[in-house]
């Protein structure tokens, strides 16, 4: 320790012109307030501000000029040899030199900053905004600083050939950070403090056990220095890197096994595919989505987004991908499900919907306004054409490969009173044909004819919200009311005729969901509860289902068979906690089930009906939130994920 | 690992990339001696002395100093070690007295008041930046440093180059003076031959990285004289160009007045033998000093060693 601290005196002392000059400088920031151009009202601001400057640049500058003189210049000049003529470990030599350098630096920043901190009355902090951590933070990047300059130093005052080595492995090294941290981004994984603390934390070893090594194995050979230093500070940060890149791996692609806290949501109409996203432990507050196969057991990795369908045939999948760093773009991602390969198309704006055909070869898109028809995978555009309502939204479907139906599906975000004031404009469904590149009005659906909700003093000024549900052919929506208005219908979708109704005040309002063989379910809600009320295609009536109470809220599952129909009901006003059953529509039962299955969301931009019985409706949450699989022939469920809830 | 040897070195080798720069070298400098390296600037002296001291890790080969490995043992070896280096080392902005302030923590043995007297003795002013000294200021002082911590063996690597005649002569009377006070065992590197020859008793002569010659200074000036003859032709004389064979000549020139020669391997014996040969007259053999020794054999580079 003597020796040490004697080691790092001699340095301090060396450079103590660094600490009078800091001395000077802390002078600055009370001169600054003197100045004619600067209002009495803002002295402290200004002094502080000037302080903040002042010890930023004394500790970037310090820490350079100190790191790179402390060894590498008494290297070049030959005068290292002085401390390894004395009985000194070169532990010892490198340990004083860097304890004396480092203490110089951060003590100059502390003479700057300390005066100023106090006179402005804001000890331990400075300015608002740099407060006693941030300040610490801002002060403490001089140790990064100085050990990179010491290391610098030494490369380049050396002249061995290991600077190439150097170089090389910077590039390389550099640009592995950077395709690592844009994987990290463009699958919405935003590494945490403690991923950043990790690299920080690597650096430090790293450079530390660089300057070490040359220290202690170059000792006054510049060029064996240089050596020891490029092998250690290479090896620690290549291991590093090889530990984030597994990391990152591990992050953005964990496998479908390893997900907490999953979600399914049925993808396509064929029944196989499903989308399962859930979090990792220790992956920070990122989500990984795949595209599972529930018959053939693959997966496919989905960037963060929304919309995904999977062709019937199992082909070819589209979704809608937040593309860019920090999701500041929107591609839409043709995947191809037999060999992964995915084609890219970016987009302007978030779409309101898109389908595929049943073979995967055409991709239907309907974003800002415009409905485009594209060849896959070469993304050429086959039609395009405007629909003609600027307020709403619409969800594209293929009714052949030639034709594409357009159905409402709600008023496109950002429509309200406010900005389009009067009544809501009923809205018309249409139909594209590729072939002469057409739109072709079918019918006008009005929603002005659904009734108003009485005014709610708990929610005054609440607007009037519609939402249609498509039905699996798209021949018929549900029209529901959502905001101030309640009641839905069932519309004939290529003439706009009413072919059923339910009109009811209590909450939560009628609600519809399709059958995948075209029946419709609609709910009516009561003071005592609510009804489900099951219609023919054509809107007749077959059979009512009163639901066990209380109904504060509605959604739809699964078909997981003929007849049977998942139903979640809200048991509080809150809507926290969700109960399940299993409605026998020919029956009329209701059984309790345990577990959450994945629910069906009307706002969906690629909604399907898988067929009864396949095995995206036979997919759910268990009581410790694993997804599993039933099995249709035992009921034994097979768990796809982990339990518990989503890792941090 | 010799019990005797103060500094050794077996089959040292040190590369330089392609260079190589010690080749083979093998050193024993016992204990109490005093051994001058000598050899032209880009023998591989300072290389050599760098390994010694653990400064530098051979290529190959072995070094040990007082019986261990400097490489490996060079924190503990330097208490017991002074080293005064081919080119001053002190930190620049520390004066004489704050080096010697900051040595005293590191050695258990600093003898404080020898320092101060030596500074004093040599003229060194005490309170001037080791920068601002002048060359020969330095070396002393550099010198007070290594002799300070009373060690058992001093490395002077050329440690009197670029000092003028007072410096270089007070440098050596202290070297002297420590022998004569402790025995210490001093092995140094030098151009300065004349004033080597009067405390080296062991002498070691390096040309491109190969020891030459290494022996004791005594005998190897016993054996090297410079001879001086005229060559006449006899009937019957065969011997032209080989008449000093036996003498192992390292050198010889033809002069206007006769032929002169060194010889390597004298004796009065052999000398009385060549000096009867038909033919040899006004033959004449004479002392060489260390100077002539060294340009004889380090500018013709043959193997000498004994």
């Amino acid at each position: 320790m003597k020796r040490f601290a004697a080691v790092a005196l001699r340095e301090i002392a060396e450079r103590r012109f660094v600490l009078v000059a800091a001395a000077a400088a802390a002078v600055l920031p009370f001169l600054v307030p003197l100045l004619p151009s600067v209002p009495g009202s803002d002295a402290a601001t200004a002094r502080a501000v000037t302080a903040l400057v002042l010890a930023c640049t004394f500790g970037a500058g310090g820490a350079v000029l100190v790191g790179a003189s402390v060894v590498g210049r008494e290297l070049a000049e030959k005068r290292l040899s002085f401390h390894f003529a004395r009985p000194l470990p070169a532990a010892v030599v490198w340990g004083g030199k860097l304890g004396g350098g480092l203490a110089l630096v951060l003590l100059a920043e502390l003479v700057v900053y300390l005066p100023a901190s106090i006179a402005s009355g804001r000890f331990p902090g400075l300015v608002d905004r740099f407060d006693a951590p941030a300040m610490a933070a801002l002060l403490l990047l001089a140790v990064p600083l100085f050990l990179i300059a010491w290391v610098a130093s030494v490369a380049v005052r050396s002249r061995s050939p290991w600077l190439v080595v150097d170089f090389v492995l910077l590039a390389a090294s550099a640009a592995a950070v950077f395709l690592l941290g844009r994987r990290l981004l463009r699958y919405g994984h935003v590494p945490g403090p403690s991923a950043a603390l990790a690299v920080v934390g690597v650096l430090l070893a790293a450079l530390l056990a660089g300057t070490l090594a040359q220290v202690a194995a170059g000792r006054t050979d510049a060029r064996r220095g240089h050596g020891a230093q490029s092998l250690a500070l290479w090896s620690v940060l290549l291991a590093g890197l090889a530990v984030g890149a597994s990391w990152v791996s591990r992050t953005v692609d964990p496998g479908v096994a390893r997900l907490q806290g999953a979600m399914a949501e049925p993808a396509g109409r064929g029944g196989d595919w499903a989308v399962v996203a859930g979090s990792t432990p220790g992956a920070g507050s990122g989500t990984s989505a795949y595209l599972l196969d529930l018959a053939g057991g693959r997966s496919v990795l989905l960037r963060p987004g929304w919309m995904t369908t999977v062709s019937t045939d199992g082909s070819r999948a589209a979704h809608v991908a937040a593309g860019g760093v920090r999701g500041a773009k929107v591609e839409l991602e043709a995947i191809d499900l037999r060999t992964g390969d995915a084609v890219v198309l970016p987009l302007s704006e978030w779409p309101d919907g898109i389908d595929l055909t049943p073979d995967g070869r055409r991709l239907a898109v309907v974003a800002g306004g415009l409905c485009q028809v594209l060849d896959l995978p070469s993304f050429r555009l086959l039609a395009s054409a405007r629909v003609p309502a600027e307020r709403w939204a619409f969800a594209p479907a293929f009714l052949g490969s030639d034709v594409v139906r357009l159905l409402p599906k709600h008023l496109r975000s950002g429509e309200n009173a406010a900005r389009s004031p009067g009544p809501v404009p009923d809205p018309d469904s249409w139909e594209m044909r590729v072939a002469s590149r057409r739109m072709v009005k079918l019918a006008r659906l009005q929603v002005s004819a659904l009734p108003a909700r009485p005014p709610d003093p708990k929610e005054p000024g609440r607007e009037p919200r519609y939402a249609f549900l498509p039905g699996p052919d798209r021949s018929r929506v549900v029209l529901f009311g959502l905001g101030s208005t309640t009641g839905a219908r069932l519309l004939d979708a290529t003439t706009g005729a009413v072919l059923a109704s339910v009109d009811a005040a209590a909450a939560p309002g009628p609600r519809g969901f399709f059958l995948s063989d075209g029946r419709v379910v609609l709910s009516e809600p009561d003071p005592d509860g609510l009804t489900l009320h099951l219609l023919s295609p054509d809107g007749a009536r077959l059979a009512s289902i009163r639901m066990p109470a209380p109904t504060h809220g509605l959604r739809f599952g699964s078909e997981p068979g003929r007849d049977l129909l998942q139903v979640g009901l809200a048991r509080d006003e809150a809507r926290t906690t969700w109960g399940w059953y299993l409605v026998d529509l020919a029956t009329g039962t209701v059984t309790p089930i345990e577990g959450v299955p994945p629910q069906r969301s009307w706002w969906s931009g690629a909604l399907s009906y898988p067929a009864p019985g396949s095995p995206v409706t036979r997919l759910s949450n268990d009581a410790d939130g694993r997804l599993v699989l039933r099995d249709p022939a035992t009921g034994e469920a097979r768990p796809l994920t982990r339990g518990g809830p989503p890792g941090k | 690992m010799s019990a005797t040897a103060a500094a050794r070195t077996e089959r040292l080798t040190v590369r330089y990339g392609r260079t190589i720069a010690v080749d083979a070298v093998s050193v024993d400098v016992p204990k109490g001696s005093v051994f001058a390296l000598l050899g032209r600037n880009g023998a591989g002296k300072s290389s050599l002395l760098r390994c010694l001291l653990g400064w530098q890790k051979a290529t190959d080969g072995r070094c040990e100093l007082l019986g261990d490995d400097p490489w490996k043992r060079r924190a503990r070896l330097m208490e017991r070690v002074g080293v005064v280096p081919e080119e001053p080392d002190a930190p620049r902005e520390m004066t004489p007295r704050q080096l010697g302030a900051f040595c005293a923590r590191l050695y258990p043995s600093w003898d404080a008041k020898g320092y101060d007297a030596r500074l004093a003795r040599f003229g060194v002013p005490p309170s001037t930046a080791f920068g601002r000294l002048s060359k020969g200021q330095k070396g002393l002082t550099q010198l007070s440093l290594a002799l300070a911590s009373s060690p058992d063996l001093l490395l002077l690597d050329d440690p009197t180059l670029g000092l003028d005649p007072v410096a270089r002569h007070a440098f050596f009377d202290e070297i002297v003076a420590e022998l004569a006070d402790r025995g210490t065992t001093v092995f140094l590197t030098t151009h300065d031959l004349a004033g080597v020859e009067r405390i080296a008793d062991r002498v070691g002569i390096l040309k491109d990285g190969r020891l030459l010659l290494h022996e004791e200074t005594e005998a190897l000036k016993s054996r090297f004289r410079a001879v001086r003859y005229r060559s006449e032709v006899t009937e019957g004389r065969t011997d032209f160009g080989t008449e000093l064979d036996e003498l192992e000549p390292v050198r010889v020139k033809v002069r206007g007045w006769g032929i002169e020669a060194v010889a390597s391997a004298f004796s009065d014996e052999r000398f009385e033998r060549f000096a009867a040969k038909d033919g040899i007259v006004d033959a004449e053999a004479a002392p060489l000093s260390l100077e002539e020794l060294f340009l004889a054999v380090a500018g013709e580079g043959k193997d000498l060693a004994r």
